[in-house]
């Protein structure tokens, strides 16, 4: 069960390649006009990088199993607590009802809102408690 | 395996006090710096024992001013200081770690045939995180408190409160690490360090429930963490990240905070249903009835927990097709909770039942955690939610679960593992006598808070509509008989331990690992590693030609 | 061609040092792979609340975090993501120097990680200070130096406050492994990592190659949002 195989040197240095020709790519995506998909190309590209690092850097190619059921839990988690929350974002405006209809909105006159530097004058972050 | 004995509480003949681990050494260095993980789940017990009775003192408090509708016994402010530092301190330093980091440390490696933890130095800082954050957060109560409730709402926490939040995060971000790294503790423990034989279903179901409870800590509470670090460095360095001025949605605050703190109501259910199980096979001396069902629940619940977090939160401004989605996930997570209940009551039918304390503790939970859950599907229903949220209905839902469920389960386990623990017998009278006195007085204490809700009386209100006093008063009658309640055990526990007749290695005649070493164990758990060969809860059949499966 | 590894809890040249709980080296080694493993599905979950946050946001605000991003140094961003995945490179080399017991390389892999991790934060902090004199650090209340379209002043000024929150938890994680792996240095020295004693190295590697991970996502959702316009 514990792994003796590793990545070769000539590996290594392909993946760091690799990761260098992501980096090069994902800075230039981002230059080019791309509209709505700025978000997935460099999602997928962090991806890939990602998985080069996953995959050869930290073995994971080469661990049994149950670290691949690990890596695995975690992506899942983590899109189960994204998905969700924005489920509720995007849901949110699909009732009719006589509210505008924003996911998030700033709150009306919030165009002169001020940086915290009010909120402090007006005494309620400033508070006795130093300890904050 | 021998056969199975009549409980014999008091050994034939004196036991002659071999090398154990209390005895391996006496100096206050070698608790304090100790990798045994039984010698650690002592220091948990030491130091949740004592945030409970700090816990239960607030209550105490809250309880005497809730006798009258007028303000009269403190401030608002002092008030909702009061309750906060209640639900604080019981959630994050009693129920989460009670059960787990005092039996599941002490217990889990012997009851896979292990000599120790994976990682007993990791252990150790464990009870040092647990510790440090426990000891900064009741400092930072004394020094001057916070008053958001237990929840810390955005944008009263983050922007508005004049009380020490960030403080109290700090406390409960660093005791987050010490559940974490127990949570890595005992997955790995249970992957890796199983004797020969023992395979994932012959483990005893303690296990299976650690092993769930374990995932829990390690996929929910670094959300917690971040939930509360950002609010944190909110309010530290004036950054606005959930401030509604600057299009910050509080909201978002809330989802962090519930995808942990959902989780965790059954990081805290889910070891005193570990504990149930091998209460109830132990005294019915029968094999758990579906063993694999309730290992899946254990499972499943841990997994089906983290869907439903939505459910504290239906009037919150979420969308209201998020919160149908919720309420459906909601009341299926109570299906794996009712095979559990089903499974071991039909444990108990055709079992040779016995009544000690750890028993009676088992009944009651099995009474009460039905109450709480069934009064949780209640909740889950949206259209019932939305007039009984924030009232005392809610009030009395959770604590039947966290008291009647899990408070009892943990007082059946310190008395069904006393033994051994400490190598001493409980006089079994005070014993019985307590359990009885907790479920009187807890009935009193919670029942009334159902009606009280239901007829509309908000929670966290120090003043309320004088036609509640009466079920106020009786509530607080009920926490006064529930606080002596629980100064028996503590007395009479501790008064064993230098008067109570020794006991042998199995009092209980129960089938398990745990019970085939002496009582207490030496520090290396077991002098040769067992090779097991037989399956969990093997009790003899009371009638060999009845077959459950 | 490589050899199998253990942890040290002290070492010696007859072979990889098995701590006493353990049954054999092989269960020590699957125990802290899977432990290490296991903590880094935490800190997956740690960082995916701040991450979860920044999305929400960038959703509703797509513009204000749009032109907030513009302002982020490029050059110096992706030039950080350069030294920092050039330090997982050395990591990876320090861990296969180990398991060849060469330990006396896998020292000095073990520096130049150290050497380009502190690079990176200091490119980091000098990013931070630049924010501070352009005025755009909205922190302990500091004049906020905003121009743009008056209603995407507040999402711009969350855009900010999740960059310096996000990339400073980075920061602090990356100190942290600084630090532990600065105690590896003089055990490398004196021919610990070797005879299969390169356990420690390879969990400090695992942990190593998520931060770097965090910034492979850190630096185009914060940098590269838009830079067509």
């Amino acid at each position: 069960m514990s792994e003796t195989a590793q990545p070769t040197l000539k590996i290594y240095f392909l993946v760091y390649a690799a990761l260098m020709i992501g980096l090069a790519a994902t800075v230039g995506a981002a230059y080019l006009p791309h509209g709505p998909w700025s978000l997935p190309a460099a999602l997928a590209i962090a991806f890939a990088k990602a998985a080069l690092v996953v995959m050869f850097f930290m073995h994971v190619l080469y661990s049994p199993r149950l670290t691949w059921i690990a890596v695995f839990a975690g992506l899942v988690w983590l899109s189960i607590l994204m998905a969700i929350t924005f489920a509720d974002y995007m849901s949110r405006d699909w009732i009719p009802t006589s509210q505008p209809k924003t996911g998030l909105a700033l709150p009306p006159g919030a165009e002169s809102v001020e940086p915290p530097r009010a909120a402090a004058e007006m005494g309620t972050v400033d508070a006795p408690d130093a300890a904050d | 395996m021998s056969a199975v004995l009549e409980p014999q509480p008091v050994p034939a003949e004196p036991v002659r006090r071999q090398r154990d681990y209390i005895n391996a050494a006496y100096t206050v260095k070698s608790w304090l710096l100790t990798v045994d993980h039984k010698r650690i789940g002592l220091l948990y017990l030491a130091g949740v024992t004592v945030f409970f009775f700090i816990g239960g003192a607030a209550a105490v408090l809250f309880r005497l001013e809730l006798m009258t509708p007028q303000a009269d016994l403190v401030e608002s402010e002092t008030y909702n200081k009061l309750f906060t530092l209640h639900g604080i301190i019981m959630i994050f330093f009693f129920l989460v770690p009670a059960i787990p980091a005092v039996l599941g440390n002490f217990l889990l490696p012997i009851m896979i045939g292990a000599r120790d933890m994976a990682f007993p130095k990791l252990n150790l800082m464990s009870w040092y995180l647990f510790m440090i954050g426990g000891l900064f957060t009741l400092y930072v109560t004394i020094v001057g408190g916070v008053d958001t409730g237990w929840t810390f709402y955005t944008p009263y926490s983050s922007t508005y409160s004049n009380t020490y939040v960030m403080a109290t995060g700090v406390g409960v971000f660093i005791t987050g690490f010490s559940s974490i790294l127990t949570g890595v503790n005992f997955i790995v423990t249970t992957h890796k360090m199983r004797c020969p034989g023992m395979t994932w279903f012959r483990m005893p179901l303690f296990i299976w429930s650690h092993y769930a409870t374990a995932l829990i800590f390690v996929l929910g509470t670094p959300v917690l963490a971040i939930a509360v670090g950002l609010v944190a460095i909110e309010r530290g360095f004036g950054i606005g990240i959930f401030d509604p001025r600057l299009g910050g949605d509080p909201i978002l605050f809330q989802h962090l905070f519930w995808f942990y703190s959902h989780p965790a109501v059954y990081i805290m259910v889910l070891p005193a249903m570990g504990v149930q199980s091998e209460l109830i096979a132990a005294f019915s001396k029968n094999r758990i009835f579906g063993y694999s069902f309730v290992a899946f629940s254990s499972l499943a619940i841990a997994v089906l927990s983290f869907l439903v977090w939505g459910h504290h939160m239906f009037v919150s401004g979420q969308s209201i097709y998020g919160g149908l989605i919720f309420s459906i996930l909601s009341l299926l997570i109570a299906i794996p909770s009712g095979i559990k209940v089903f499974n071991w009551a039909f444990t108990l039918h055709r079992g040779t039942n016995s009544f000690y304390t750890p028993m009676l503790y088992a009944m009651g939970f099995l009474g009460l955690f039905t109450v709480g859950g069934l009064t949780g599907l209640f909740l889950a229903a949206v259209g019932i939610d939305v007039h009984v949220h924030d009232t005392y209905f809610i009030v009395a839902h959770f604590h039947y679960i966290m008291v009647g469920g899990t408070v009892m389960a943990y007082l059946g386990g310190i008395h069904y593992w006393w033994p051994k623990i400490t190598g001493r017998m409980y006089h079994e009278g005070w014993g019985r006598f307590s359990a009885v006195l907790v479920f009187v007085g807890f009935n009193l204490t919670f029942l009334p808070q159902f009606i009280l809700g239901y007829l509309g009386m908000p929670r966290r209100y120090h003043v309320y509509d004088a036609g509640f006093q009466v079920l106020n008063v009786m509530s607080s009658a009920g926490a006064s008989i529930l606080g002596i309640a629980y100064l028996f055990p503590f007395t009479y526990l501790l008064w064993s331990l230098k008067y109570g007749p020794k006991a042998s290695e199995n009092p209980w005649g129960a089938v398990g690992l745990e019970w085939t070493i002496p009582s207490p164990p030496p520090t290396h758990n077991f002098a040769r590693t067992p090779v097991v060969t037989w399956e969990a809860y093997e009790y003899p059949r009371s009638n060999p030609d009845e077959v459950f499966e | 061609m490589s050899t199998p590894a253990a942890i040290p809890t002290k070492f010696s040249s007859s072979g990889p040092v098995v701590a006493h709980h353990f049954e054999d080296w092989e269960q020590q080694y699957d125990s802290c792979v899977l432990g290490m493993w296991t903590f880094l599905v935490s800190e997956v979950m740690f960082f995916g609340g701040a991450f979860t946050t920044y999305m929400v946001y960038r959703w509703s605000y797509p513009e204000a975090f749009a032109h907030a991003s513009q302002h982020l140094d490029i050059y110096w961003g992706t030039f950080n993501t350069f030294v920092l995945l050039t330090s997982s490179l050395t990591m990876a080399l320090a861990v296969r120097a180990a398991h060849l017991s060469q330990s006396r390389t896998a020292g000095l892999f073990i520096i130049a990680t150290i050497l380009l991790g502190a690079a990176f934060l200091g490119i980091k902090f000098y990013e931070y200070y630049h924010k501070y004199e352009e005025g755009l650090m909205p922190v302990f209340g500091m004049p906020f130096n905003f121009e743009g379209p008056s209603e995407q002043r507040g999402p711009t000024q969350l855009f900010y406050g999740l960059y310096f929150a996000m990339t400073g938890i980075h920061a602090v994680h990356m100190i942290i492994g600084i630090v532990i792996m600065l105690l590896f240095i003089p055990p490398a020295f004196r021919g610990a990592y070797s005879s299969g004693n390169s356990l420690r190295v390879e969990i400090m590697g695992l942990y190593w190659h998520f931060v770097d991970l965090v910034w492979i996502f850190l630096f185009p959702l914060l940098y590269l949002i838009d830079r067509a316009t």
